[in-house]
Order: C-alpha cells, then structure tokens, then sequence
C-alpha cells in the first residue's frame, strides 16, 4: 500500500509506547497539577483580596491590576485566582462522578436493555429515565433539584452530577451495544466466562473510551451550568469569585470595548479546560503502566490513581 | 442594517429631490441645509428594548413590569396630564401642575368649595382609536372596571373614593367624583393622571365582552385601539420585536412619528452599541455603565434631571433580628458607602438621597441634605451602644436587576469594615417575590420608583403587610399624628405645611428602616437628531411627542 | 400472506415499537413535569401582587390564586391538567392570557430552523475535517485537527457569539447590525422563517435573514464541531485497528468503500453526541437567539422560570422533551441503520 495510508500512524498515536512512557504519562499530568495547585495556593498567589472593593470600578489592565477590576472595583485577576478552587471543586468532582456513574450505569442498561425479565425492565426504566433528564434543560433540572435539596454546595453538586452523568450514560451504552456483538466477546461466552465476568473484563474496558473522552468536557460544561444557575440566582452566592458568574455578568460590555471583566475568566476556563483534556488523555496510556507497577510498587500506583 | 441605511438614505434623497421640485412654502427658510433637513424628516423609529410587553391592559396584567408600563404609556392616556417644564432638554414632568388631557385643556375640572366634588369638563369631538367619539359614560365605566374584581384598583385613594356610585354622569361631556371626607392629602389628581387613571373606548371593548368576562380583561390584554393614546400596535412577533402605529385623530396631535418599531435586544451594551453608531434611535433600559460608556459619543444624548424619581430602596425589617433594635438599623445605613456605590456602580448616574421626600413634590424649603453617610467610626459606635461588635445580614436581592446586585456586593464591601458581615442574596424574580409576601426577609434591596410625587403619597410605601414594600412597617401613634397634623397645616405644597413633611422625612431618616439610599438617573440614550427627550412619572419614554431636531 | 406480515413486522419491529411507545412516554413526561415544575422555589400568585401597592391579605391572595385557576387540591389540578393534555389544550400562560399552545408553536420553528443550520453545518464540518484527518498522512494536519478538536466544550457557545459580534460588526462592519432576522415583519405561514420567506416570495427579505444567520450559525458550527469531532476522530481511531478495516486493505476494497465502511462504523457516537446538543439546544439556545434578537422558545423557558408561570412552563418542557425524544429516537434510528447489531431484539429474530 501507499506510504501514506493512514493506518499505521493513526496506530502509533493511540499504542502506548514502553520507551519512557513512564516520564512522558507523570509529564501529562503537569497541567492538571497546574490548576489544582492555583487552586490550592490562591491566598499566596493572589494580590488581592477578592471579595473587596479595592479601586475604582471597571479599571482597564494596568500595573496595579493587571486584569484590571470589574464593575464593583475588585481586582480580577485575584478573583480569577480564586476562581479556580470554585472550578476544581465543582467541575473535578462532578467530572469524576458523573464519568464513572455514566459508566456503570451506562454499560449495565446496554446489557440489560433488550433482555426479558427483571433486568431487562430495570435497564429499558433507567434508559427512558435518563432519555427524561437529557431532555429537561440543564437549568430548570438544576433549579429543581436545589429548590428540592435547599441551597448548599452539595445540593449544586448533585443538581450538576445530574444534569452531566446523562452523556457518559448514553454513550456507553451505544458502545456497549456495539461491543456486546464483538466476536471475541462470543468466544468468551463460549469458553465458559460468567457473563458478569465479561462484562466487568471485555464490555467495560472496550466501551468507555466515548465517555473517557467526553470527562473533560463535563468539566468545562460544569463550569458553564454554574454560571447559568448563578444567573438564575441558585449558584455560587456573589461576590464569590467564580468564573462563569464572572464572564456572564461581565459579557455585556464586551460589545462596548469593555473586554477585560469577561475575557480573563473565559481564558482560564478555556485554559482550565485544555489542561484538563490533556491530562485526561493520558490516563489511557498510563493504564497498561500502572497495571505492571501496581503489583510492584503499591503505594505509587495508589497515589496516581486518585 | 447597513443596507437598509443606505436605502433610507436614498429615500431621503428622493424626498429631497421632490421637495425642492414641488417647492413648498416653506422651502424657502430651511434652504441653507435642506439636504439635512430633509434627512432628518423621516416618520419612523427604531427603538431598542430589553424585552416585550406582557400585556396591553394594566387592569388585568398581573405584572407591572417597566415593558408594560412603556406599553401602556403609548396606547393610553387619561383625563389628565402633568404639565411639564424643559430642563437641560429634557421635558420633565411637574407633579404639581395639570392640564386636560381628555378633559378640555384649559378648564379641565372645577372642584367644589368644600373641595369633595370634583367635575371634569371633557374634551368635544374626541374620538377614540376604534373610532368611537368619547363620552363621560366611557369614563364612568372605565373607572368602574378599575374598582371591579382584577380590576387594577384605585387603593391610593380607596379611604374617599371607592365606589363607582360616587361618580356622577352630568351630561355626555361632564362626570363629577363626590369625594367622602378628602382632606388636604387627597391624591385624586395624581391617581387619574398617570398609569391608572387612563379612560378606554366602552363601546370598542363592550364588543369583546363576554359572560366569563364582563370587563374583556383577556380580549385586551392582547389587542390594542380601545384606547385613546398616541399609538396603537400594528404587529408583535413574539420575542422579537413589536410595531406601533400612531394614530392620526390623537387627541393632542398626530405624533410626529408615524412607525415606531421596537427591536428586542436582550444585552443592555448591544443597545448602547448601537444608538452609539445610529443603529437604532433610542436604546431604552440601559445599565449605568453602559451610559456612561456612550456618553461622549457623537451620536447619542442622554437625559439627566436634577430630581430623578427612580430609586434604590433599603428595608432593615424592623421585626427581624438584629435589625428589630433601631440603633443597629442606624449603625447599618452609616455603614453604606452611597458616594462609592454612586461612582463605581452607577458611574455617576444617581444622586444622593435626602430621604423619602425629593424635590419634585415642589415642598419649599424641605432640606436636600443626604440622610446618611458612610462614617464607619459612627456605624461602630452605634453597634457598640446596641452592645454587638460583629452582626451577621443576609441582604437579599432580585437577580435581574444587576445593578442592585452591584450595589448589595458593594454594600457587603465596604459594611464589613464597621463590623457587619453581609451575605448577598440573589434570587430569582419569582423567588424574590414570594420571599416578600411571606416576610421571610430580613433586609432586601430593591429598584422601585415613586409615580406620584405627593408628600402624603409616601405614607403608600409604609403600608402594613404590603408585599411591595418591607412590609413589617408597623405605624406608631406617633406616625399617625405627623402625619395627620401635616395634612391639617394646609395644602401639600404649602409653606405652612412644609415644615410638618420635614419633620416626616426626619423621622423616616431616624427610624432607619426603609430610605431610598440614592436615585438614579433615567436610563434611556437617544440619537442627537431627536428633540423633547422626556423624563416622565413612569420613566418611560414619550414617544407622541419626539420629533426631528430642527 | 398472513406470515408475510408477521415476518415484516417482526424484521422492523425494531422501529416500530418505538414509535408506538412515543405519546405513553410523553404523557409519562407530562405527568413528571406537573410535579416538578411545582417543586420550584416562588409562588406565582406573589408574583402577580408584587407589584400591587397595597397590603396583600390573605384573602387577596386567595382570590388571585382562583382566578389563576391554582386553588383546589393538587390532584384537582392534575385531573384539569390531564384533561387539558388529551385535548391538547395546555392552558393560558399567566402572564400573558395567551393559549401556552400558541405561544409554544409561535417559537418552536424558529428555534429549530436555526438550531438545524447550526448543527447541521457542525456535523458537515465535522466529517470534512474527519475525511482530513484520515486521507492525509500530514502530521502537522492531523496534529491541527487534534487539536482544534481539543477545544470541545472550552467556551461557551455565547462568547463565541460575541467575539464575532465584535469583530464583524463592531470592528470591521462587515455585517449588520444583531437586530433580528429581517427588518420588517416576517411573514408567518409554516412559523419556519426561510420557509416562509420563500412560499411567500419575499426575497429580500430572505437575503435579509440570510445575512443575518450568518454569525449565529457561524458560531454554533465553530463551537460544536469539536464535540463532534472528537468522537469521530476517537471513533476513526479505534477502527482503524480494527480487523475489518485491515482485512478490507488487505483485499483491496476500492479506497472509497473503505472510507465509507470506515466512516459508518464510526459515526454512530458522534450521532448520539448530535442528538444530546440537540436535545439541549432547543432550550439552550436562548442565550445565541437572545444575543442577535431572534427570539425563541428558549425565551420563553426563561420568562416562565423568572415568573413561575406553571401552565407555559409545562407547554414549554412537555414540547421540549418531545421534540427531545423524537430527535433521540431518530438518532438511535439511524445508529441502527447504520449498524444492525445494535438493534434490540435482532437476537430473537435471529434465532
């Protein structure tokens, strides 16, 4: 075949290459370890406080702020800072829960769905279930269930875990229904395997790479319904710094010339988000890695592992 | 849009070319710049709005919102107007003056001697936008269907007039009010002149009625031309735009704009854009910041008065710790920063506030001294003296009015410093009502405007258990007495009387519970071709009276 | 003949169960929503008082509360309700008087012609650079689809709405102002906007809103090709280790069969990725309508939630979760189209 038939390279970007792959997998994490350690050193790295009022309002970029300040007089970029342990909070945990419950339940209505009895009414339920909350806007779903919960960071969590888990749900599934007629997977019920078995060792691991992809969009999707549901007034309380607030409230006067309150807040979104992604990215590669150090050196594989 | 200029453009130069050919007779004087003249004499208008109106009928509208009192104000007008005076270009209302407006002009009531009966003297030959000719039975009935069931109410003056048997039809063109004991506080006036007191076409409306509903509430929520007012509306395509018609037997004059169309722009900067650069004519609705952002721009002008009438409203309730000790109460609003919530929020576009009493209600002599301002050191020692050093508030807030947001952030700020630690309570709309009517708050902020500039009038926004305002205001003996023997001094505007509202605003200021904490200036920019911009009792922009500069 | 049917309706049973169950689970929805919709902080009827100036007694209150026709237990209100539903009557919104059926289908087509151009438009981009990123072996080329893939759901579609305003208006006055479609009042027959421009002949009209589609469904194709992008170049990813595709090299398919095979295989997720922004647009593109002054039925979402206006909240959601369930059932229709295995009951029917 010709040189340029894509096969053979599309296989090396994906194959996980042994030759330093140690390095290069602890390297992809760098990013994520960025954010979250902005995040933890806020009240170090930022000049300001950022609940204050501290120059006049709506100050372009200069020295003294070098985001300049918002329509209150607060410094953005110490709110900016700031922001990102709002993000890290919210997005990290609604990310990891929503990919792993979507996951579960995901691969256990692609399973179940067409078969008769108990199960397979219990997986047809939850699939019409989570067909019901796609179809709900994210915000009404979000304003229900914190006017249900009451308002608390947790409720906010729960509201957004809900709204998000809907994606991994359905795209697990579509794979889990395309692997399900994988031939290997009919040999594995041949050779005697329980089919709980294969589904944990052969459906999952060759089902969750939609919703493995799709995690660090739920984190930058988290962030955006945040922002709608503090709109609404049922978010994250103002003034605390947090960044979909911040560009939604500072949006209208893009159009005026008036770019700094809602650019720096959408850059680090967009930064967040970026860094995220890659990180994610290398969790496939850092699988077969782990699994080899995991039996050798337990402590390490742990500590990468959450 | 550019497109559309230009033809408008070529319009107007084919309205030009025509002029000069047929040679009008007043061609003559304007021959210097014809060519501007001409440009400027267009009929139309393109208006940017946040958003439409709900409804075309304040009697069965469940919402006041300033879309619908925008609506209102062009489709309806009454037996009365305010008259009005020029300042700075502005043509300002003088809530103390009247003249007939469906009633004749220059006689438009007669009051008796023991001043209870008032007679208005209608206007001839005036005919309504369906074309029906104007009778007191319009009137009667109009007023009978405000005092009905969901009708809007006439609670201002429910203590003398509140009960349709107490009009009287004299003649087609004569109807007398008999008050029941109206003293020198009466409001009558004002409450036929503005927003509730419009008259509507019986006959037109009649035609719609049916037995579910005797009024046709629902019929005239949705359509307009049972009015009198400058304008019907010609088109509304939901969420996007609505098309108003004037209508050419106005009784005061068929406006100058014949067309006005009004473009829904959500965002308050994409308006000021685009008055800015002549994108449209007048941007309504816009954000402090944003006018002061335009301002400077060639295009645009912007209204500014010396007594605006919109205002910032602070309740401490006065029955919810710890605002139930008045010393905290006092301690909080020196703890406001009005100077700095007027700079950085509002970018100058407000004014301090002397308290409840403003200088539109034209009472001589009554002091414009700011009720309060920021002094920490005084926030402090006042809590000292309520023996607390740090207080907990939960200020609570409507979320779609960002700058009263802003401001409670601000408040939050700066309060902190004199020991109170505020919490900013966003809510949605609904939400923010609901908490009202259940007195669930324990101190809010809120956007609210006086329509009636009468200095008894304010007694209205200390009504126990009234959900629009703090609602907890308990009168006191000693409220009812100022208030009484203000009303026997003699009439409002008097001299003798003047001293007494002082001593009201005094004890309004002292007892800190509800002040307005600054008034803001009107928020509408217009493009500089336009002449008569307004300020009016509702805010909203007179279009019947907007013409082309020169 | 009579086993001709049964077999024909065994081989599409698939579908057809389906679209039978569609008007039980719409009901089904309904009925939830009722409820939820209930579960909402705010009370309509302080709503309506808020602006009274007045002291509210509580029998103000009850009275308003009839007039809306809230008072009567809540399972009064569900009966009324359901009754209205089989009638397909929902009500008049408390806010404007105006028939919650009018007022939804007043906004549905709109919502949905732009939302159709903006996805659709994403979805052929998206199979463009695809195409681009397996045909070429350019590093560099595939590296920039990568990457630009990576940007899925980095910016919301709104501040991409802006920054286009900014520079095609604002700065380079390239296009009109975000006035709306067209200057004038558009005509109304199918409520569809281009549609209508054409039936009735209104062709400058039709220019007018073409120019006006261009940001807003310039931005919706910027912001959401990348979502679909990465399921395809995931999806394109995984099968071309795939046995079949190597097995079809090996034999000397013709390219084109190939990429076609290639491309069907992988395409399913990205169609359930087409169907979610769908589904979420039809209420979530209230922020882009409301950026160029379209108007939509996001809006009215919006103004029902500020209002808690109970009888248009519920139009608005069951027409939403209906359209919703319609475009989801499409997509797993055509995923099954595309892929037989994925049909439940193929096994039965096999055997």
């Amino acid at each position: 075949m010709s040189a340029q038939f894509p096969d053979q390279t599309a296989a090396l970007a994906v194959a996980p290459r042994r030759t330093g792959g140690t390095i290069r997998a602890v390297f992809a994490f760098v990013p994520l370890a960025l954010v979250v350690a902005i995040a933890v050193l806020a009240p170090v790295i930022a000049p300001y406080d950022p609940v204050t009022s501290v120059a006049a309002s709506r100050l372009p970029p200069s020295p003294e702020h070098w985001f300049g300040t918002d329509a209150v007089g607060m410094d953005i970029l110490s709110r900016t800072i700031y922001g990102a342990r709002i993000a890290v909070q919210f997005g990290v945990i609604v990310a990891v829960l929503s990919t792993i419950g979507g996951v579960l339940i995901g691969t256990f209505i692609g399973l179940s769905e067409s078969s008769s009895g108990v199960l397979g009414l219990l997986g047809r339920g939850l699939n019409q279930i989570s067909s019901y909350l796609l179809a709900i806007p994210d915000v009404i779903l979000g304003i229900v269930v914190v006017g249900i919960m009451g308002s608390s960071d947790f409720a906010l969590t729960v509201a957004i875990t809900l709204c998000l888990v809907q994606a991994p749900v359905k795209l697990t599934r579509v794979e889990v229904l395309r692997v399900r007629r994988e031939s290997y997977l009919e040999s594995a019920k041949l050779a005697g395997e329980s089919s709980f078995r294969a589904a944990l060792v052969h459906v999952m691991p060759n089902s969750i790479g939609p919703a493995m992809r799709n995690m660090p969009l739920i984190f930058g999707n988290c962030v955006i319904i945040l922002a709608s549901l503090g709109f609404i007034g049922i978010g994250v309380k103002a003034p605390t710094p947090e960044w979909g607030y911040m560009i939604s409230s500072g949006l209208s006067s893009l159009v005026l010339g008036r770019w700094w309150p809602a650019v720096f807040p959408a850059a680090a979104v967009l930064l967040s988000v970026l860094a995220i992604a890659y990180s994610s990215r290398a969790i496939p590669r850092m699988w077969p890695l782990l699994a080899v150090r995991v039996k050798r050196w337990n402590p390490i594989g742990r500590k990468a592992r959450a | 849009m550019r497109k559309i200029t230009k033809a408008g453009g070529v319009v107007a130069i084919g309205a030009a070319i025509v002029l000069a050919v047929t040679g009008c007779t007043s061609a003559g004087n304007s021959n210097s710049n014809s060519n501007s003249n001409s440009a400027t004499k267009k009929t139309s208008l393109t208006v940017a709005v946040a958003a439409l109106p709900t409804s075309f009928d304040l009697d069965g509208a469940f919402g006041a919102s300033n879309e619908n009192y925008t609506m209102w104000s062009q489709t309806q007008i009454g037996l009365l107007n305010y008259k009005t005076k020029l300042e700075n270009g502005v043509v300002v209302t003088d809530f103390t003056h009247f003249e007939g407006a469906l009633a004749d002009k220059d006689n438009p009531y007669t009051v008796s001697d023991d001043g209870q009966t008032y007679t208005f003297h209608l206007r001839k030959d005036v005919v309504s936008q369906a074309g029906n000719p104007l009778t007191a039975e319009d009137v009667r009935w109009s007023i009978e269907r405000k005092l009905s069931d969901g009708g809007v109410g006439l609670t201002q003056v429910k203590a003398y007039f509140n009960n349709p048997d107490q009009m009287e039809v004299i003649d087609d063109h004569t109807i007398a009010f008999h008050l029941h004991n109206a003293g020198n506080d009466n409001v009558l006036l004002p409450v036929l002149t503005g927003q509730t007191g419009r008259i509507y076409d019986k006959v037109e409306l009649l035609k719609h009625a049916t037995p579910d509903d005797p009024w046709a509430v629902k019929w005239a929520t949705q359509n307009t031309g049972w009015g009198f007012g400058p304008y019907t509306v010609s088109s509304m395509t939901q969420g996007q735009q609505i098309v108003l018609k004037a209508n050419p037997k106005y009784v005061l004059g068929e406006p100058a704009f014949r067309t006005i169309t009004m473009k829904v722009v959500p965002d308050s900067g994409t308006r000021a854009q685009l008055v800015s650069s002549g994108g449209v004519d007048v941007a309504e609705a816009l954000a402090p910041a944003d006018l002061a952002t335009i301002a400077k721009s060639p295009k645009v002008q912007e209204p500014k008065v010396k007594n605006p009438i919109e205002f910032i409203d602070l309740s401490l309730v006065q029955n919810k710790a710890p605002f139930d000790d008045k010393t905290v109460r006092q301690a909080f609003f020196n703890a406001v920063p009005y100077k700095e919530i007027i700079d950085k929020v509002y970018s100058g576009f407000a004014v301090e506030s002397s308290g409840w009493f403003t200088g539109t209600m034209n009472v001589p002599g009554l002091s414009t001294k700011p009720a309060y301002t920021y002094d920490v050191d005084k926030a402090k020692k006042l809590l000292a003296q309520a023996g607390k050093s740090s207080v907990d508030v939960t200020l609570s807030v409507p979320n779609n009015v960002p700058d009263v947001v802003d401001a409670a952030i601000l408040i939050g700020s700066f309060a902190k410093k004199a020991g109170f630690n505020v919490t900013v309570n966003q809510l949605s709309p609904a939400d923010f009502a609901t908490g009202r009517l259940n007195h669930s708050f324990q101190s809010l902020l809120v956007a609210n405007r006086v329509q009636i500039q009468y200095p008894s009038f304010v007694n209205n926004f200390f009504l126990p258990g009234d959900p629009s305002n703090s609602g907890d205001f308990q009168p006191t003996a000693e409220w009812n007495e100022l208030f009484a023997s203000a009303a026997a001094a003699g009439p409002q505007t008097s001299k003798e009387a003047a001293p007494y509202w002082q001593k009201i605003n005094d004890f309004i200021n002292d007892d800190a519970s509800q002040i307005p904490i600054l008034y803001k200036q009107p928020n509408q920019a217009y493009s500089k071709d336009l002449v008569n911009m307004t300020y009016r009792y509702d805010s909203t922009v007179d279009y019947s009276i907007l013409k082309p500069a020169r | 003949m009579r086993t001709t049917i049964r077999d024909r309706y065994r081989a599409n049973r698939w579908w057809i169960l389906r679209l039978v169950r569609l008007p039980v689970d719409i009901f089904v929805f309904a009925t939830i929503a009722f409820f939820l919709i209930r579960l909402l902080p705010g009370d309509p009827v302080a709503v309506a008082v808020a602006s009274r100036n007045e002291a509210v007694t509580p029998e103000t209150v009850a009275a308003v509360r009839a007039q809306m026709g809230l008072d009567g237990s809540i399972w009064e209100q569900l009966l009324h309700f359901w009754g209205g539903l089989f009638r397909g009557n929902l009500g008049d919104s408390l806010q404007t008087s105006i028939p919650v059926v009018t007022e939804v289908f007043s906004r549905l087509p709109s919502t949905l012609e732009l939302i159709l151009l903006g996805l659709l438009g994403a979805f052929v981009a998206c199979l463009v650079l695809g195409f681009v990123y397996v045909r070429f072996a350019n590093p560099l080329l595939r590296r920039a689809v990568r990457f630009y893939s990576s940007f899925a759901t980095t910016v919301p579609v709104f501040v991409v709405a802006i920054f286009l305003i900014v520079l095609f208006y604002v700065v380079l006055a390239w296009l009109p102002a975000p006035l709306g479609r067209a200057a004038g009042t558009l005509p109304v027959v199918t409520g569809f906007p281009i549609l209508d421009e054409i039936i009735t002949g209104s062709w400058s009209m039709l220019g007018e809103t073409l120019v006006a589609y261009i940001m807003p469904v310039a931005a919706m194709v910027i912001t959401y090709t990348p979502n679909l992008l990465t399921q395809l170049i995931g999806g394109l990813d995984r099968e071309l280790e795939q046995t079949t595709t190597r097995f079809q090299v090996a034999a000397g398919a013709p390219r084109r069969w190939i990429f076609v095979s290639l491309f069907r295989r992988s395409l399913p997720s990205v169609i359930v990725v087409f169907g979610l922004f769908f589904g979420s647009l039809i209420g979530g593109a209230v922020t882009i309508e409301s950026l160029f002054g379209f108007g939509g039925i996001g809006q009215l979402g919006v103004r029902s939630v500020q209002t808690v206006d109970f009888p248009a909240l519920q139009g608005f959601l069951i027409i939403v979760v209906t359209v919703c369930l319609i475009a989801m059932l499409v997509v797993d229709l055509i995923n099954m189209a595309l892929d037989p295995r994925r049909r439940p009951g193929i096994e039965e029917a096999s055997r």
